[in-house]
């Protein structure tokens, strides 16, 4: 691979990583946008998890 | 609810952790970055990033879990535990081209790069939605989350990458007749393996079984199988793996015998010793087997040179025989022809006369090319006696130019002779001086140079010019105008059986055995010789420098 083409490859995975991590950080110590359990019976399956996108953003 | 945790300090250390915890991730954290630091600072050149990417990816992913164990923080937990999901499956990325990279010996084409972005990217996109980490699972005080469909992706990517490994590794198993480059693949398709069983043992198991502290050991596994790794990588790239491996179990050592300081359970102290017993028994055991096998190959080679010097030895008498019985022959035949020469046997025809005129020439030949390889054989046996007398140099030279005159002349040479007033007398071996040094020299020089000039000369040096004591010397040298000497030729000039390359085309009844005499004599007399040369075809000089005697 050219070195340029190497470089826009490695741009968009640590960018990719880069913002993953700032939304990640945002949602959880800006905006706390996530959901505390404290019963078993609270847990989402795997269809209810989409619900959690409700959450965002919590303030 | 009401839970007592402790407060972290840097993130990492608190009383909330069982102590196995620190002693798996720290080990790992340090044996990888053991790995990573070899790699940049020994293997400079190394080609591998993905090796160091696994290190690297691995490391955050030990530090963040490092966090999850010993935080009392839940923002702490959803947010580290959320990032140890999204390095978990680069982590698997990378050990996937590892081992493409180095099962085929060849980079990654830029659309299998890209498509292994896009199988990353799920797990980046689901980890900021709060699909991977869903919630903070406050059921009991184990500060857990809730692991989502985002953790299942990574599952199946891991899962995935591993399938594709092992088929690929099959395949390429089934098509590869060379058993060394088998032997590579099947190694390597292993070590990857094994890291993934390892990693996964750690962290599939526990996410189901909800035996968190248990699972820790697959971590202490993952770096052995990382090292393992860079072994195997490092033994089929022809470098050095025995000092890999004694670094590596240095290193071991040490960081698990530092961390036994700090386990102050018993019980722990157990597993901590399991532990450093599963690091050290396979180091130990290649290392051990490695260091027999040297020892063993170090014992052949003795008793191989101790054979051969008496080959050699054995060799040397025998030539030692030959060429003495060769001389006597020899020494007789000169002395028949050289009485049929000179009118002993009474008269001849010309043409026996002629004849026995050649003959004598060429016996005369042979026997100094005996006594040439008897002498080198007697200097290299130290059986070489000298006489001490005080003699002129001066007048050695001119006896040998003498004789040497009629040999320049009829090739055409000129031969230029200067000889200084100063002091010429020294002390030694007037015979071994005249025949190998002078003679030889003025001999080697008018055979050498087609046409041109051979110019020899005599001066004494000035006094505090010679040797360490600063003595007063004489020096001889003798410079022609003939083949040259190159700077490769220089330095086998006076060794053994030492031709220069393009020598022997001009002289084929060399021994080679002339300079190097020469050079034991000077030095022996206390001297030194050189010889100076501007490259092929533009002639040489070669000096002499003896003490003079007071």
């Amino acid at each position: 691979m050219p070195k340029s083409r190497k470089s826009v490859f490695v741009s968009c995975v640590l960018g990719a990583y880069l913002l993953a991590i700032l939304f990640t950080f945002m949602r959880v110590y800006v905006y706390h946008a996530y959901p505390i359990y404290y019963s078993g019976d609270e847990m989402p399956n795997i269809r209810e998890q989409l619900r959690t996108l409700t959450y965002w953003p919590r303030i | 609810m009401m839970c007592e945790w402790d407060t972290a300090r840097f993130l990492i250390f608190s009383g909330n952790g069982e102590p196995l915890i620190y002693y798996s991730h720290i080990t790992s954290i340090l044996i990888f970055a053991g790995l990573l630091a070899f790699t940049f600072l020994r293997l400079k050149e190394w080609p591998k990033n993905s090796f160091r990417m696994i290190a690297v990816s691995y490391i955050i992913w030990l530090y963040c879990d490092l966090i999850l164990w010993a935080t009392e923080s839940i923002d702490h937990v959803m947010f580290f535990w959320t990032l140890l999901d999204m390095i978990e499956p680069l982590i698997f990325v990378s050990a996937y081209v590892y081992f493409v990279q180095f099962s085929k010996g060849m980079l990654l084409s830029e659309r299998t790069k890209w498509a292994l972005f896009a199988l990353l990217l799920p797990a980046l996109i689901m980890g900021p939605l709060g699909l991977t980490v869903v919630g903070f699972d406050f059921t009991d005080c184990d500060r857990n989350a809730w692991e989502g469909v985002g953790a299942y992706y990574n599952y199946f990517v891991e899962a995935l990458l591993l399938m594709l490994i092992i088929v690929k590794a099959a395949i390429q198993l089934f098509h590869t007749r060379d058993n060394h480059e088998r032997a590579k693949l099947f190694m390597v398709s292993l070590g990857i393996c094994l890291l993934f069983v390892g990693f996964l043992a750690a962290n599939f198991l526990a996410t189901f079984t909800g035996d968190y502290v248990t699972s820790q050991y697959g971590h202490v596994a993952v770096p052995i199988f990382a090292a393992f790794l860079a072994y195997i990588t490092i033994k089929y790239e022809s470098f050095e793996p025995r000092i890999l491996l004694i670094d590596t179990l240095v290193v071991a050592l040490f960081i698990l015998l530092l961390s036994l300081l700090f386990v102050d359970n018993v019980n722990y102290q157990i597993y901590a010793n399991i532990v450093a017993f599963v690091i050290m028994v396979p180091l130990g055991y290649t290392l051990v087997t490695g260091i027999r096998n040297e020892v063993r190959t170090r014992k052949k080679v003795q008793q191989l040179a101790g054979e051969l010097e008496v080959v050699n030895q054995q060799q040397e008498n025998l030539l030692h025989f030959i060429s003495h019985e060769v001389k006597g022959y020899l020494t007789e035949s000169q002395a028949g022809f050289a009485a049929i020469v000179e009118g002993d046997m009474g008269a001849v025809s010309d043409k026996v006369k002629e004849m026995s005129t050649s003959a004598l020439a060429n016996v005369r030949k042979g026997v100094r090319t005996v006594m040439e390889i008897l002498d080198a054989s007697n200097f290299r046996k130290g059986t070489v006696d000298y006489k001490k007398d005080r003699f002129d140099l001066k007048e050695t030279v001119q006896s040998v130019i003498g004789h040497q005159q009629k040999y320049a002349d009829s090739k055409g040479l000129k031969l230029e002779v200067s000889i200084g007033d100063g002091a010429s007398m020294i002390e030694g071996d007037e015979e071994k001086v005249r025949e190998h040094v002078i003679r030889n020299l003025i001999d080697n020089a008018i055979k050498y140079t087609p046409h041109g000039t051979v110019k020899v000369s005599l001066t004494d040096l000035p006094r505090q010019s010679f040797g360490k004591a600063g003595g007063k010397g004489i020096r001889f040298s003798v410079q022609d105008s003939g083949v040259g000497i190159t700077d490769e030729d220089k330095k086998k000039l006076f060794t053994e059986g030492g031709h220069g390359k393009d020598s022997i085309k001009t002289n084929v009844h060399s021994t080679g055995y002339g300079l190097y005499i020469a050079k034991q004599i000077v030095e022996a007399h206390g001297g030194t010789i050189r010889a100076e040369s501007d490259g092929a075809g533009r002639g040489s000089r070669f000096i002499v420098e003896l003490p003079a005697s007071t």
